[in-house]
C-alpha cells in the first residue's frame, strides 16, 4: 500500500531546538496527519520540549490548543507553527 | 502609614509655593499612585478647562509599595487631562524615579498652575525649590539630565523630564523618566511644557518602612519567587517584550503596513532574539526593584545609523517603527527610537502617525511638495528617521503630524480618515484586535484611548499555560481561551480592569500580575496589609480596584463620554486583512456592541449612554461622585 | 584571614537595586539605598549599572584612619564591625577608602561597612542576575584565566600539525 504523503509548511523555533528565529521549511507528512501526529513526528528530531506548555501551536494563524491537536488534520499547504510563546507588550 | 505611603506634594508653578498633605485616607480609599491621581484629577480638574493651561492639574502617583523590595513594585502613574484626546489620560513609566520620590517622602506630586518661564523644581527631601531652566530649554532629555547632575552637583538624583516634543506642545510628547522610560502616551509631556516645566529632579534620602515590616518583607520575598516561577519570566528577562513578536507573527496579529497586514513571512530581524543574536544588545536594564529586567540598552555600529544608542527597543517600537512602517531594519528602528526618547516622544504614536502618512502618500493625499521636496516610501528608515526629528520640532510636515493621527486625517481630508487607525483620538497599540477580542473589548473602553495599558488581556492569546488557567478561572471552561472568541470577553476585560488598577496603585509593574501571573490579587491583598497595618481581603482590595476604575470612566463621562465614544479604529471595524480572511476576523460594530452589553451589564452601566448608574455608584463608594454626575444631569435615567 | 568577598560582575547588572533593598532590610530594618552597604553606581543614560561594596583590603586604611578604634573588624573571622557606641562620624574612613565602599549616610550617625553578613551575604542571594557572587577572588581570576584560556588552547593543540604517522 503507497501513503500519499503531503507538504506542510512547518515554522519552528523562535526558542526551541537551540534556535531563535523562526526557521521556515518544508514538512513532509502522510496525508491526514492530525496536529498531534505531526509534533510526535517532530519531537522525533526536536525532543520533547515540542510538547512544553509554553509552547504555540497555530494552524495557518489560528492557535491550536493542546486538548485539539489529536482531532485537527493537516491538509497540503499549510503552514505549522511551534514556536516558544513569550511575553509582554 | 507615613512611612511607606508618603505625603502629597502640592506644586503651584503660578505662585511658586509648595505645600504636603498627609495620604492616610486616600490610601485607605483610593491604594495609591493612579487610584489617588485619579481622586485628585477628579476633584481639582474643572470641565472646560484647558488641557494646555494652568487648571489642568499634572499629577504624579508613585506606587503604595514603591521604595521596598517587593519585586518590580517601582512604577509611577501621572494623570491628567489629555490635549490629544480631551479625555482622561493616566500614564505610567518604569525607571527609577519613584524610588527616589518616596525617599523623600512623597506619594503623590500635584502640579498645578504655569510657571512663567521655563522652570524646573528641585525636590531635595523636604525641601522643595523653582528653579530657572531657561539654560535646559530646547536640550534633550539626555542632556537635561547630565546637566541636572552636574548642576546639583550628585550623580544619584533621578529627573522626569520632557525633551523639544513637549516643549513644542506635540500631541503626544511624553514624560521621561530616568532617561529612557516613557510615560509615553496621550501627550503628558505636553502638557508639561504648557506648564513651562521643564524637568523634576529629586533627592530622597529617607527610608521606607512598612507598618509590618517582617511580614511584609517575607511576602515581597514570596511575591518574588512567584514570579520568577512562572513560564514567560526567563523570556521576557532575556529577549525583552522584543521576545515575543516571532509569537504575535505567528498568531498573525502582528501590525504591519498601518494594520494593512497582520502577518510578515520572516520577522526574526526586527525581533528580540535578533537584538541578542546581532550583538545590538548591549545591556539588559531593569527598573527600579524589578528582577526580570526587560528593558534593553541598544547601540548601533555600522551602516547608515552608526552612533545610535539608547534605551530599548521595545514590543511596541519595533512594530510601529519597524513592521508597521513596512521596514525589518532594527537599526533603523533604534535610532527612530533613540530619537523618539531624547525628543521625549511616545513611539507608538509616532509610528503611527507615519504609517498613516506612508500610506497617504501611495493614495496620493500627500504629494512630495507637502514633504518638502522628499519622496516617501514603505520600509524608508531613514525617512522614519528623519520624520522623527521634524515632528519633535514641528518642522514643514512634522507640524501635521505632531498633532496626532486623528488631526493629521481631519487636516489632510479625502479618505485619510479610514486609515487613520486611532480610538478617542489615541492611536492604537500595535495588536491587531480583528484577532484578538478581548483586546478588542478592552481597547474599546479604555478611557484614555486604544491601547492595551488599562487593561492588558495577554492571556487572550493563549500562549502562556498561567494565562490559560486565569481564562478558564474567570469564564469556567478553557474553550474561551481562544483570541477569535468573542464571548465571556466582559468578564475577562472586567477582571483584568480590576487587577491592573490595583497593580498600577501598588506600583507593581502589570508583568508581574497580567503578562506574568506571579502576583496574583490575593497577594496584593496581603502585602497591602502588612504595607499599611490594616487587613484587607481579595475581594476587598479588588473593589477598590472597581472604584479606581469607575471613577475614571466617571471623569470621561462629566467630560461628555457616551457609548459611541467606545469605539475602535475604521479600518478594524470595516476591513479584512488577507492575513486573515476568516469572516470573524473583523472588529465589526455588530460583535463590538454585543461585546459593550455585555461589559456595561456587568459593570452596572446603562447600556445606551455607558453611564454608571447611582446603585453602581453607591456599591462601589462613589456617591458624591454620582450627586456630582446627577447636578450636570450625567445620570442615567 | 578574609578569603570569599562579595565580587562583582557589572556586565551581568542590571541595575534593578534588590542588593541595596535587601542590605538596608537586613542591617536597618528599613528600606533605603543610602543605608545599604553595597552600592550601585549608576550611568543612566548608558544604561550602565556597577555594584560597589568592600573588597577587603588586606591593609584596611579605613581602620588605620579611624581615631577611635570604631571601624575594626572581628578577631576569629576578620569580618568588618563598627562599634557603633565608639564611632563619631567623623568620615575619616569614607575619605581613605580608596572605592567608596565606607559612607556615613546622611539618614545614619555611624559609619557602615558590608560585614559579608556573617558568612552569608545576603545581596549575593538576591540578585537575580548572578551579577554578585560570593567567592574567593582569586579563584574567581584562576577561573577566569583557564576560560579564557580555554577558549584558544583547545583550538591550537588541534591545528599544532601533529600529524598522525
Amino acid at each position: 500500500m503507497v501513503t500519499t504523503m503531503m507538504t506542510v509548511r512547518l515554522r519552528f523555533g523562535g526558542g526551541l531546538g537551540g534556535t531563535s528565529r523562526v526557521e521556515v521549511t518544508d514538512f513532509v507528512l502522510p496525508e491526514g496527519t492530525t496536529v498531534q501526529a505531526a509534533l510526535e513526528t517532530l519531537a522525533r528530531d526536536k525532543g520533547d520540549e515540542v510538547f512544553h506548555p509554553a509552547v504555540l501551536v497555530a494552524v495557518n494563524g489560528r492557535r491550536i490548543p493542546a486538548e485539539e491537536c489529536a482531532a485537527r488534520t493537516l491538509s497540503p499547504g499549510d503552514a505549522l507553527t511551534v514556536i516558544r510563546g513569550l511575553a509582554g507588550g | 502609614m507615613k512611612q511607606i505611603a508618603g505625603d502629597t506634594l502640592f506644586i503651584d508653578l503660578s505662585k511658586r509655593i509648595s505645600w504636603r498633605e498627609p495620604n492616610d485616607d486616600l490610601v485607605r480609599q483610593y491604594l495609591g499612585a493612579r487610584g489617588i491621581n485619579a481622586r485628585y484629577l477628579w476633584e481639582l480638574y474643572e470641565p472646560g478647562a484647558d488641557a494646555f493651561g494652568p487648571d489642568n492639574p499634572l499629577i504624579f502617583g508613585t506606587g503604595l509599595l514603591t521604595g521596598t523590595v517587593a519585586p518590580s513594585s517601582g512604577r509611577t502613574t501621572i494623570t491628567c487631562l489629555s490635549p490629544a484626546t480631551g479625555w482622561y489620560l493616566k500614564t505610567n513609566a518604569g525607571g527609577h524615579f519613584g524610588g527616589e520620590m518616596k525617599y523623600a517622602g512623597y506619594g503623590n506630586i500635584v502640579v498645578q498652575g504655569q510657571a512663567e518661564e521655563p522652570t524646573y523644581v528641585w525636590i531635595d527631601d523636604a525641601r522643595v525649590k523653582f528653579r530657572d531652566a531657561r539654560h535646559l530649554w530646547g536640550k534633550d532629555v539626555r542632556e537635561t539630565d547630565r546637566a541636572l547632575k552636574e548642576e546639583l552637583g550628585d550623580e544619584d538624583i533621578q529627573t522626569v523630564a520632557i525633551g523639544p516634543a513637549g516643549e513644542n506642545r506635540v500631541m503626544f510628547a511624553s514624560v521621561m523618566f530616568t532617561v529612557y522610560n516613557a510615560a509615553g502616551r496621550g501627550g503628558a509631556g505636553a502638557v508639561m511644557g504648557s506648564k513651562n516645566l521643564k524637568a523634576v529632579a529629586v533627592r530622597g534620602t529617607g527610608a521606607v518602612k512598612p507598618v509590618q515590616p517582617a511580614r511584609f518583607h517575607e511576602l515581597a520575598l514570596a511575591a518574588r519567587r512567584s514570579v520568577e516561577a512562572d513560564s514567560g519570566f526567563e523570556g521576557l528577562g532575556t529577549y525583552g517584550t522584543s521576545g515575543s513578536l516571532a509569537a504575535v507573527n505567528e498568531v498573525r496579529a502582528l501590525a504591519s503596513y498601518n494594520f494593512r497586514r497582520s502577518h510578515v513571512d520572516d520577522v526574526y530581524r526586527i525581533t528580540g532574539q535578533y537584538l541578542s543574536d546581532s550583538g545590538l544588545l548591549k545591556r539588559r536594564v531593569a527598573c527600579f526593584s524589578c528582577p526580570i529586567g526587560c528593558h534593553r540598552h541598544c547601540a548601533v555600529g555600522d551602516g547608515p545609523f552608526a552612533g545610535s544608542s539608547t534605551g530599548g527597543p521595545e514590543f511596541e517600537t519595533l512594530v510601529a517603527l519597524g513592521s508597521g512602517c513596512g521596514t525589518l531594519d532594527a537599526r533603523a528602528v533604534i535610532m527612530a527610537n533613540e530619537i523618539a526618547n531624547v525628543m521625549g516622544m511616545d513611539t507608538i504614536s509616532l509610528g503611527s502617525v507615519i504609517q498613516w502618512a506612508m500610506e497617504s502618500y501611495e493614495k496620493g493625499l500627500i504629494t512630495k511638495e507637502d514633504l518638502d521636496g522628499r519622496e516617501m516610501h514603505w520600509g524608508d528608515g531613514e525617512m522614519i528617521v528623519e520624520l522623527a526629528r521634524k515632528i519633535a520640532f514641528r518642522e514643514g510636515f512634522g507640524d501635521v503630524l505632531a498633532d496626532g493621527v486623528k488631526r493629521a486625517a481631519e487636516r489632510v481630508g479625502g479618505d485619510s480618515y479610514k486609515w487613520a487607525v486611532h480610538g478617542k483620538g489615541l492611536e492604537q497599540s500595535r495588536v491587531d484586535t480583528r484577532s484578538a477580542k478581548a483586546y478588542a473589548l478592552a481597547f474599546a473602553v479604555n478611557p484614555r484611548g486604544a491601547d492595551h495599558l488599562h487593561t492588558e488581556t495577554f492571556a487572550d492569546f493563549g500562549m502562556s499555560p498561567e494565562g490559560r488557567a486565569l481564562i478558564e478561572k474567570i469564564t469556567g471552561d478553557p474553550k474561551y481561551t481562544a483570541a477569535y472568541c468573542s464571548e465571556k470577553r466582559a468578564e475577562i476585560v472586567r477582571w483584568h480592569e480590576d487587577c491592573y488598577a490595583v497593580t498600577d496603585a501598588l506600583g507593581y509593574c502589570a508583568f508581574t500580575s497580567t503578562a506574568l501571573y506571579g502576583v496574583t490579587p490575593a497577594m496584593m491583598a496581603d502585602i497591602y496589609s502588612a504595607a499599611i497595618g490594616i487587613e484587607t481581603t481579595e475581594d476587598e482590595i479588588m473593589h477598590l480596584g472597581r472604584r479606581i476604575v469607575t471613577l475614571e470612566k466617571c471623569f470621561n463621562v462629566r467630560q461628555g463620554a457616551t457609548r459611541a465614544d467606545d469605539h475602535l479604529p475604521w479600518r478594524l471595524m470595516n476591513e479584512i486583512n488577507p492575513d486573515r480572511p476568516e469572516p470573524d476576523a473583523i472588529n465589526s460594530q455588530a460583535e463590538l456592541d454585543v461585546m459593550l452589553d455585555d461589559y456595561y451589564d456587568l459593570h452596572g452601566w446603562d447600556r445606551a449612554t455607558s453611564w454608571p448608574t447611582r446603585a453602581t455608584l453607591e456599591a462601589v463608594g462613589l456617591v458624591d461622585v454620582g450627586g456630582e454626575l446627577e447636578r450636570r444631569g450625567k445620570l442615567p435615567g | 584571614m578574609i578569603d570569599r568577598i562579595v565580587v562583582s560582575y557589572p556586565e551581568l547588572c542590571t541595575g534593578c537595586r534588590q542588593c541595596e533593598l535587601t542590605c538596608s532590610y537586613v542591617h536597618e530594618g528599613v528600606y533605603s539605598p543610602g543605608l545599604s552597604r553595597i552600592r550601585l553606581v549608576r550611568f543612566e543614560g548608558e544604561g550602565l549599572s556597577v555594584p560597589v561594596t568592600c573588597v577587603y583590603c588586606r591593609r584596611p586604611y579605613c581602620e588605620e584612619v579611624c581615631p577611635t578604634g570604631a571601624m575594626t573588624h572581628d578577631p576569629q573571622t576578620g569580618t568588618a564591625v563598627v562599634l557603633e557606641a565608639r564611632c563619631i562620624g567623623c568620615k575619616e574612613c569614607v575619605g581613605a577608602c580608596p572605592i567608596g565602599a565606607a559612607d556615613v549616610p546622611a539618614a545614619k550617625d555611624t559609619a557602615i561597612r558590608c560585614d559579608l553578613c556573617g558568612g552569608d551575604p545576603a545581596c549575593v542571594k538576591a540578585c537575580p542576575t548572578g551579577a554578585l557572587k560570593f567567592e574567593s577572588i582569586s579563584q574567581a581570576t584562576r577561573e577566569k584565566r583557564r576560560g579564557r584560556v580555554k577558549e584558544f588552547a583547545l583550538v591550537m593543540d588541534a591545528t599544532l600539525g601533529r600529524e598522525e604517522r
